[in-house]
């Protein structure tokens, strides 16, 4: 019954994709989310969020899904201008859904960087934290973009002149080159092929995202990535890289931002990695950081301690 | 270094002066200091050393809200990715010269937007807020910010109430002391050091303690200011509880005199108790994260610090 509204929601309302019905049904599986829902007195639906329950090491937790940099919070738009009484209609939702969250041993999810009071939760017992995502606002034209970039950025793109930028539908190869990236970068993936490979199906569905690739004069694919992207903002979810060719990821990136603008993309969200080597190539392109919260709890102090000792704490 | 810390003293904000450090923890206290080439210092951060259980800490200084890092920009540092990677290597060298100990807790201010250095040498951060009144010079406009109780209360103060400077650093002690009783909370500090702290603040024109009286001359509310060039901070106050229009009144004439000033900012100060941000919010101040930075010697002593609370 609850699933019914929420995907009906997701029909009628701009949520983000992160947050659609049948994201979630891949990346948690359809029996592990729950949606959580909040009316105000005319029965409308003013809030939505959702959790997502997961056996880790014999307990209960929520967590946040594979392949999905934030969760959060759907929130109608106020329609006030009294930024006081928006606060205020805002901190209510948040403080009714951080009640309405089933009490697990251990909590921990992301939210969009839109979120940025969250002392509802902190009342509510939830610790947090700050990461960050690099993003470029408003892309209008590519030449103030260019001017943006540093000195190595220009000239990779430079190098990368002879390079072919193609969309594909190449999963397997994008895997691919993305576990080698994080192999390099000392980091591993936490998702199967086959999951994204679904992914990616229902993606193409709902025409809410596309791989694309650069091949070198040998037509080998040197670098890929999978772009998904709501109503404003598109996301860059995954990048593989051939480590042999240092231009050719940042070619990868040059090339989608003539495709946003034609298509109408306002807003690409790097989805920066706190990873020093990732962060430092994403901070060179000159998009803005922006500071997200991760929210966390524990349910007592032995599950703490636990955490601590498994170092599986992001807090 | 603090002979080359006083030299850019004046640059920095009240929290990172050394007669305020000096009057809180006397010696206890050091900067990190950055400098290019030139010998032109180009990043600075202050810790508070002391000693807990036999254990060596670094840990916020009472009465000294989140201070910051300063970082003296080069002109080169236009393009957006110039000025982060010279934030970042800052606070990278900044960092690299914190003692060992085992335990630091540190707090960087609304100034300090990138804490990632610090997570790559496995600190841990949690975000806490302030409330900040901006451009209160503007008084009509920030009147007009205020909730409809704000004014309500305000006008009903204004009549009865009167507000005068004061130097009752004894009457400011109690009055804190029985709110944050009220609260549940614990004062972390001396009247001896308000005394000490108080007496350095006029001595360098940096405060002051206002108060508010009915109509029989009795004290109902009181609070210290305290100021530096662009911003003035409510570092303490204390007020009855049934005098709902004494902190209002108060506020509104520090606001005006601050006005009078050419200080810009009021900061309430933070709190994340769920009855103050209200209150801050009602006068239209607007919420300003910071920054809990902190680090144990070792998963053993960080699984201590939990269990004790104090991380």
């Amino acid at each position: 019954m609850i699933k019914n509204q929420y995907s009906e929601l997701c029909k009628t309302e701009s949520l983000p994709v992160f947050l659609q019905n049948w994201w979630l049904d891949i990346v948690c599986g359809a029996n592990n989310w729950q949606p959580i829902l909040i009316f105000d007195k005319n029965n409308q639906i003013i809030g939505a969020s959702f959790y997502y329950n997961k056996i880790r090491y014999g307990f209960q937790t929520i967590t946040q899904p594979v392949l999905t940099p934030f969760s959060g919070v759907w929130m109608r738009p106020f329609t006030g201008k009294n930024e006081r009484k928006k606060n205020q209609y805002e901190a209510e939702i948040l403080k009714e859904i951080a009640e309405n969250l089933p009490k697990v041993s251990f909590f921990s999810q992301n939210f969009h960087f839109s979120l940025k009071n969250i002392l509802p939760f902190h009342w509510a017992g939830f610790e947090n934290t700050l990461r960050y995502t690099y993003f470029f606002e408003n892309i209008e034209n590519t030449k103030e973009l260019y001017q943006g970039f540093n000195e190595n950025v220009t000239r990779n793109i430079k190098k990368g002149e002879n390079l072919i930028f193609e969309p594909s539908d190449d999963v397997q190869t994008l895997y691919d080159l993305y576990k080698n990236s994080l192999q390099h970068a000392k980091s591993q993936v936490y998702f199967s092929f086959d999951t994204l490979n679904l992914l990616y199906q229902k993606i193409k569905e709902n025409e809410a995202g596309q791989i694309f690739q650069v091949k070198n004069s040998e037509n080998q694919v040197v670098s890929a990535c999978l772009l998904v992207w709501d109503k404003e903002t598109a996301y860059l979810l995954i990048l593989g890289n051939s480590r042999l060719h240092q231009a050719a990821a940042t070619t990868l990136i040059w090339q989608l931002f003539p495709y946003l603008i034609e298509k109408n993309i306002k807003n690409l969200d790097l989805e920066g990695s706190m990873l020093p080597s990732v962060e430092k190539f994403y901070r060179s392109l000159g998009a803005e950081r922006k500071p997200y919260f991760r929210i966390s709890k524990a349910k007592n102090k032995f599950i703490e301690t636990l955490l601590i000792l498994v170092k599986k704490s992001p807090i | 270094m603090k002979e080359k810390y006083k030299e850019i003293e004046a640059e920095l904000p009240i929290f990172m002066q050394s007669w305020w450090l000096n009057s809180l923890c006397g010696e206890a206290w050091q900067p990190c200091m950055t400098f290019d080439k030139k010998g032109e210092a180009t990043g600075a951060m202050v810790y508070h050393f002391t000693s807990k259980y036999g254990m060596k800490m670094i840990l916020p200084l009472p009465l000294s809200p989140a201070s910051g890092i300063w970082f003296n920009y080069p002109i080169a540092a236009q393009k957006l990715h110039s000025k982060y990677n010279f934030e970042i290597q800052i606070t990278e060298k900044l960092i690299a010269q914190l003692p060992k100990t085992f335990l630091t807790i540190t707090q960087l201010g609304v100034n300090f937007t990138n804490w990632m250095p610090f997570h790559w040498q496995n600190y841990k951060q949690r975000t806490r807020y302030t409330y900040i009144l901006e451009n209160i010079t503007n008084l009509g406009v920030v009147r007009q910010g205020f909730s409809d109780s704000v004014k309500v209360n305000l006008k009903k103060g204004l009549e009865d109430l009167q507000v005068k400077e004061s130097e009752n650093v004894d009457l400011l002690y109690q009055m804190s002391k029985e709110a944050i009783d009220r609260s549940k909370g614990k004062l972390n500090y001396t009247q001896a050091t308000l005394n000490m702290l108080y007496f350095n603040i006029k001595k360098n024109n940096s405060g002051q303690i206002f108060e508010v009286q009915n109509t029989d001359n009795q004290p109902i509310a009181i609070a210290l200011i305290v100021w530096d060039k662009q911003t003035a901070y409510l570092l303490i106050s204390g007020d009855e509880k049934k005098h709902k229009s004494a902190m209002t009144t108060l506020i509104w004439r520090i606001l005006e005199i601050l006005a009078e000033k050419n200080i810009h900012n009021f900061d309430f100060e933070g709190s994340m108790l769920p009855h103050v941000e209200p209150f801050n919010r009602s006068f239209g101040a607007t919420q300003k994260p910071y920054h809990l930075i902190f680090k144990a010697k070792n998963k053993f002593f960080e699984i201590l610090f939990a269990l004790k609370g104090i991380i």
